[in-house]
């Protein structure tokens, strides 16, 4: 479940630093909601294109990025037909897909290990060093508390199943929640222990 | 911010992640999914308070927008945020931040009623209030009618608020994490 978006490669898309791309999308979205212009729009398709042909990505990826939101911008679409025209419902329905084909773009050609760094980067630059690690911790914890919540899922799934209650999303949820919110308790005694005098912020309140 | 503050932040975000794996249903009348996530959105708030509850939500988010696919369906990375529902992941902050507020309010004598409003206030009213209008931005579609076709997922949100409240009251008095 845990598959990273990202396809790896090495070209100058690829090797553009993820802080940059994110800035340059801001932008391109941005002047495109500013400038309303089909000469304007149609560069803007052809530059999304270029870039995925430069970052050596085939097309169906394009494709693949369109697909999920495609009956979305048919139902978007039909509502501009009825409400003004069928230019106008063409122009917004491309803009909009531009949009989540250039973000897409993003995603595919940046790691996600390096996005994360990142995050940590910008955040210890605005909010100090301390705040950036416990963002980092989060990531990390983050990380593994998934496999090990789908786990207790199953396993409360199973039991509620022998009961009757396999599709009750209360008797589902219920014990799973309780039940990896203790072990969350206890892992935090455990980093605690670990790391007394670690600048880790103010420690949870004692025990003892 | 203890140590078991970003524990729990942490344990939300990945909560929300499985919650992704409960197959989403699809209404005929507007493209935004229901899924279990959105149930997810209300317990934060409910579970850990107004705080904690917001910022599972920005982690959640940001494991999302660093191209982990993890919203139902399989879905990830940032192009999603320029999709229709961009507005109502965003909205999931503050709708968890505003449930987990009333929560905390009605913390004292916390009921399945009290529960229930701070589930369809924050989680209904407050999300739609920012989704509605992103999508009319990004679609060209009047506020009105984006509305209108919103309307039909408000029964499998009340749904949903029912069981959020169940399990806020449940876990309020076997394992009570908001005031510890």
């Amino acid at each position: 479940m845990l598959i990273s978006l990202y396809k790896p490669g090495n070209s100058l898309v690829h090797r553009t630093p993820a802080g940059w791309k994110i800035a340059l999308l801001f932008v391109f979205c941005t002047v495109l909601f500013l400038i309303q212009n089909w000469w304007f729009l149609g560069g803007a398709i052809a530059l999304v294109l270029a870039s995925y042909w430069l970052a050596k990505l085939p097309l169906t990826l394009v494709w693949q990025a369109v697909r999920p939101a495609l009956w979305v911008l048919v139902l978007i679409f039909l509502v501009q037909f009825w409400l003004n025209d069928w230019q106008f419902g063409l122009y917004v329905v491309l803009r909009f897909a531009i949009m989540i084909v250039a973000a897409t773009l993003l995603t595919l050609t940046s790691k996600t290990s390096e996005m994360i760094e990142g995050i940590e980067r910008s955040v210890s630059k605005l909010f100090g060093a301390d705040v950036a690690e416990k963002v980092g911790l989060a990531f990390s914890l983050s990380l593994r508390f998934i496999p090990m919540v789908r786990e207790t899922y199953q396993e409360v799934r199973e039991a509620q199943k022998a009961r009757g209650l396999g599709r009750n999303w209360r008797a589902l949820i219920t014990p799973t929640m309780i039940r990896t919110l203790k072990s969350a308790d206890d892992i935090a005694q455990a980093i605690d222990a670990r790391s007394a005098g670690a600048p880790l912020g103010e420690k949870a309140p004692r025990h003892d | 911010m203890t140590t078991r503050d970003i524990v729990l932040i942490a344990l939300f975000a990945a909560i929300m992640a499985v919650l992704g794996v409960f197959p989403p249903i699809t209404l005929p009348v507007i493209a935004v999914p229901i899924t279990a996530q959105s149930l997810g959105v209300m317990l934060a708030g409910g579970v850990l308070g107004a705080k904690r509850g917001a910022l599972s939500m920005v982690l959640f988010l940001a494991l999302v927008a660093v191209g982990l696919p993890l919203l139902s369906g399989g879905r990830g990375g940032v192009g999603v945020f320029f999709g229709a529902s961009g507005g109502f992941l965003i909205g999931w902050i503050v709708a968890a931040l505003v449930v987990g507020l009333l929560v905390e309010r009605f913390w004292d004598n916390l009921n399945y009623i009290n529960a229930f409003i701070a589930s369809v206030v924050g989680g209904i009213v407050v999300l739609y209030a920012l989704g509605i209008p992103w999508i009319s931005v990004v679609a060209g579609i009047s506020l009105g009618q984006v509305f209108t076709g919103s309307m039909g997922f408000i029964p499998g949100d009340l749904v949903k608020a029912v069981i959020a409240a169940l399990v806020i009251v449940t876990v309020s008095k076997s394992y009570p994490i908001i005031k510890k």
